[in-house]
């Protein structure tokens, strides 16, 4: 139970009616070259946009498999691919009545349900789509993986509700492994609860409060006493951006040029959240805080955000990254590379975490938030490794949605004057233009 | 004395899917389940497959021992609950055991309702809802040249086809003027009907009984209208009524067990669901009972999720009537409410007749929102337009599509709806 898997994912506004996919579809399962012979379909509108698709979604709790009353349908426990056993199946119809998708249907010949699975796990339509309108996902196969490994928080922490942060730090926790001191100075992650009240602390891990201004000197020097006594442990630091980006910075940009061998993980909320949602140096221009407030004379922050990833690129590092919930697959794989990294020197991993109680939007649409601020280039993912020579988008946004499909999201963007979001705007286009000089051809 | 945190009492549909629902929540929480006949689960619905010859009824089990190993349910095939003593929380089983729970799920179903017709209880009848009467009118069929149907619902209708393959000479008798009507309107029903005619089987409706008798094998029917009718086997199909006698006074009944949308009953720490119940109706403000498949799964989904506590389980839409229906390689559908439109002038109809081969289909609108369908061998996708019917979805534009080409449009709405 609660294991994820693969399917199949459509973007419809990608696919241009081609036919591939059903006609690869149909040779394959039934050696003809006729679309409606095909285990999925995709109709085409009037409307340019307007599309019909009848595709199984391999369902969590598939519906067809609960409702067939010959046990014909069953959906596999380890692949999780729903299937038909054709000799069992009676024809009764009662899985296409149960399915909302249009993902099963009567075979005209045999009179038995049939439909898609999956190639059993090699979809041919996705290897025939020329345009990428069909990807096969497998985040499944992620979470499964990580589902496996102990939470090395303890559960019951106060973080608010619908927090990106904890997600974060608990999906890097597990991953990191028991091998590991953790740091984290004052900020939302201590404040909830990591290092400890009363003598107990909430991470199965050792762990200890640095100042705010010593977190990445505090971490070194109890590297370096583990390499000296010949241990190898791994160093992991949980910091916001105020520990990180201004009262912290010192102490990390000493660590970074003497290439300490840490992970530096600094979670930017944009603010200093846990004390009152005060600016530090990453709020972004136009935003409000408690200390840069909305009224006659002041709207939102005067600055811009420091560029803090990409100061890092330029600090020595065997590893630099930026990453956002909304983009899991992602996060893992930087989290593998600065895991390897950290042994050579530091790995810093800048993670955007969208705080829906600082910033004033609904825990329900955290995850929107990651998406747009990735897809309007607020936060472009990318990745820098001393041994790749070159910054690499992760994530590289053809067309970028306009900013304010994003900063209208969040409350504190709301009062927002055409001439702020423009120059939002033009400072994030500068921004992509930098990076892209950094990509190397 | 047997001690679980959950106590399923029968093994249908309605309670295999609590298993599902219980452990999105509750992952270790003891799940027990009791079923009556010690054979795997199985659905009545395969019945009558097994008769007809083209299900093994060795092979209907819908669940094997995985399944229950993987979600930890303990099922105990063969010993059904006696008495359910809801004040002390116990149940009392056959066997003699007793089982203490902190939350049961009464999934018992429904059983043949028999009407009262004098002379029937000295007579060699059958009636279908188990394993065991499939069985054995399988076994009858194999001597009789002839039968008698008592009911023209899906049951009756289905078991009709099934022993007329058998090569059996059948009468259906039915009491309403229509076959299959709760599912279909008269222009439909009568197409269903001209093709069981056509292939020899005999049907009367608006017949009431008068009298049964038997001898010599066989047995008769005398009908209000006159008519004589004799034949090897006689089997009572008239519909079912829920299972609720192993229930103390204390849970409230109707003529099911009555149930808020939770799929609670009145007792805190019992649940019912699946065909046993009486529930809220999708379209109308009453409580009806729902001998379907399908809303017995939903139902035993939410159950499941509302016995563990989860708190974000959708109530129970409400009953709607549905089902598919296949007759001689024909296929019928219908979902929703399919009649009304004469009487009620809210109510407006898009129909397509075809007078050549077996062929219709009506869209039942209600201003633009779809409240029912018929389906006779015309192309759509059922799933489909049950998901436009329950989110009452408003069509108007795309309505005349919708019925000349229903499989496109049904797409179409329905993919603009998912991002």
């Amino acid at each position: 139970m609660g294991k994820a898997y693969y399917t199949i994912a459509i973007q419809p506004e990608k696919c241009n009616g081609c036919n591939d996919c059903m006609v690869a579809c149909a040779q394959k399962k039934e050696g003809t070259t006729n679309p409606s012979d095909a285990r999925l379909s995709i109709e085409l509108g009037e409307e340019a946009l307007a599309k019909g698709f009848a595709l199984c979604r391999q369902c969590a709790m598939p519906q067809c498999v609960m409702v067939c009353p010959s046990g014909a349908l069953r959906k596999d426990e380890e692949t999780g691919i729903v299937s038909v056993d054709e000799t069992e199946c009676v024809g009764c119809r009662l899985c296409t009545l149960a399915c909302a998708y249009a993902g099963i249907a009567l075979h005209p010949k045999k009179q038995k349900a049939v439909k898609c699975d999956l190639c059993g796990g090699d979809p041919t339509c996705v290897k025939s789509c020329k345009t990428g309108a069909l990807s096969l996902v497998t985040a499944g196969d992620l979470y499964r993986r990580w589902g496996d490994l102990e939470d090395l928080f303890v559960p019951g922490m106060s973080f608010c509700l619908g927090c990106n942060s904890e997600l974060i730090v608990r999906h890097t926790l597990r991953r990191v492994g028991s091998n590991t001191v953790v740091a984290t100075p004052p900020g939302c992650v201590a404040g909830v609860g990591a290092v400890g009240v009363n003598g107990f602390t909430a991470t199965k891990v050792p762990v200890f409060h640095p100042l705010l201004t010593n977190t990445a000197s505090m971490l070194a020097g109890i590297k370096r006493y583990y390499n000296r006594i010949g241990r190898e442990v791994t160093m992991l630091a949980l910091a916001g951006d105020g520990g990180t980006a201004d009262v912290g910075f010192q102490s990390l940009s000493g660590a970074a040029e003497r290439g300490e061998q840490i992970i530096y993980i600094c979670l930017d909320n944009e603010g200093y959240m846990n004390t009152g949602a005060q600016r530090s140096s990453t709020t972004p221009f136009g935003a409000w805080t408690s200390t840069t407030p909305v009224g006659e004379a002041l709207k939102g922050k005067t600055r811009d955000a420091k560029p803090l990833p990409v100061i890092m690129v330029m600090h020595n590092c065997e590893y630099v990254a930026t990453a956002c919930s909304a983009f899991m697959e992602d996060y893992y794989q930087k989290l593998e590379k600065a895991i390897e990294a950290s042994k050579k020197g530091m790995a810093y991993i800048h993670v955007f975490s969208p705080c829906p109680t600082g910033w004033r939007f609904l825990p329900s649409k955290l995850i929107e938030v990651g998406r747009k601020a990735v897809a309007s280039n607020m936060v472009p993912l990318w990745e820098y490794s001393r041994e790749g020579e070159s910054l690499r988008f992760t994530q590289p946004v053809d067309n970028p949605i306009p900013v304010e499909d994003y900063l209208f999201l969040i409350g504190k963007y709301r009062h927002l004057s055409r001439e702020q979001i423009e120059h939002i705007q033009d400072m994030v286009n500068e921004r992509i233009r930098i990076l892209k000089a950094l990509v190397k051809e | 004395m047997i001690n679980t945190k959950y106590l399923l009492i029968g093994s249908g549909h309605a309670a295999l899917s609590a298993i599902d629902g219980i452990r999105m929540q509750d992952e270790n929480g003891p799940i027990l389940m009791t079923g009556a006949e010690g054979r795997s689960p199985y659905s009545p619905t395969i019945l009558p497959y097994v008769i007809a010859g083209r299900k093994d009824p060795s092979k209907t089990q819908l669940k094997d021992e995985a399944f229950f190993k993987t979600r930890k349910v303990i099922f105990m095939e063969k010993d059904p609950v006696k008495v359910l003593n809801s004040v002390m929380s116990r149940a009392y089983l056959e066997s003699g055991k007793e089982v203490s729970y902190e939350k049961v799920l009464v999934a018992t179903g429904a059983v043949p309702q028999v009407p009262s017709i004098p002379g029937l209880d000295d007579c060699p009848y059958e009636v279908l809802r188990t394993m065991e009467d499939a069985l054995k009118i399988r076994e009858k069929a194999k001597k009789a040249q002839s039968a008698i149907i008592v009911g023209a619902g899906l049951i009756g209708m289905h078991l009709a086809e099934a022993l007329s393959s058998l090569g059996l000479k059948v009468t259906v008798v039915e009491a309403l003027p229509h076959v299959l009507g709760t599912y279909f309107d008269e222009v439909s029903s009568q197409m269903i009907r001209q093709s069981f005619e056509e292939r020899g089987v005999k049907i009367l409706t608006g017949c009431l009984i008068s009298k049964a008798a038997s001898g010599d094998g066989v047995c008769a029917l005398s009908l209000q209208n006159g008519i004589d009718l004799s034949a090897n086997m006689l089997i009572i199909a008239t519909g079912v009524r829920p299972r609720t006698d192993i229930l103390d006074e204390y849970v409230k009944k109707d003529k099911g067990i009555l149930v808020d949308n939770f799929m609670k009953t009145n007792v805190p720490n019992i649940w019912a669901a699946g065909d046993v119940v009486q529930c809220k109706d999708f379209f109308e403000d009453r409580m009806v009972l729902n001998g379907i498949l399908p809303n017995a799964v939903q139902q035993g989904i939410i159950a499941g999720r509302s016995m563990a506590n989860d708190n974000n389980v959708k109530p129970f839409r409400g009953s709607i009537a549905m089902n598919t229906f296949s007759f001689f390689g024909n296929k019928a559908l219908s979902i929703g409410q399919v009649n009304g439109s004469d009487n009620n002038s809210d109510l407006k109809e898009d129909i397509i007749l075809s007078s050549s081969s077996v062929r219709y289909q009506k869209i039942l609108y209600k201003e633009d929102i779809i409240r029912g369908v018929i389906s006779i061998n015309t192309q759509l996708d059922p799933g489909v337009f049950l998901r436009l019917i329950i989110d009452q979805i408003s069509v108007h534009e795309q309505k005349n599509l919708l019925g000349a080409s229903s499989l496109k449009a049904g797409r179409l709405i329905m993919s603009a709806r998912w991002r």
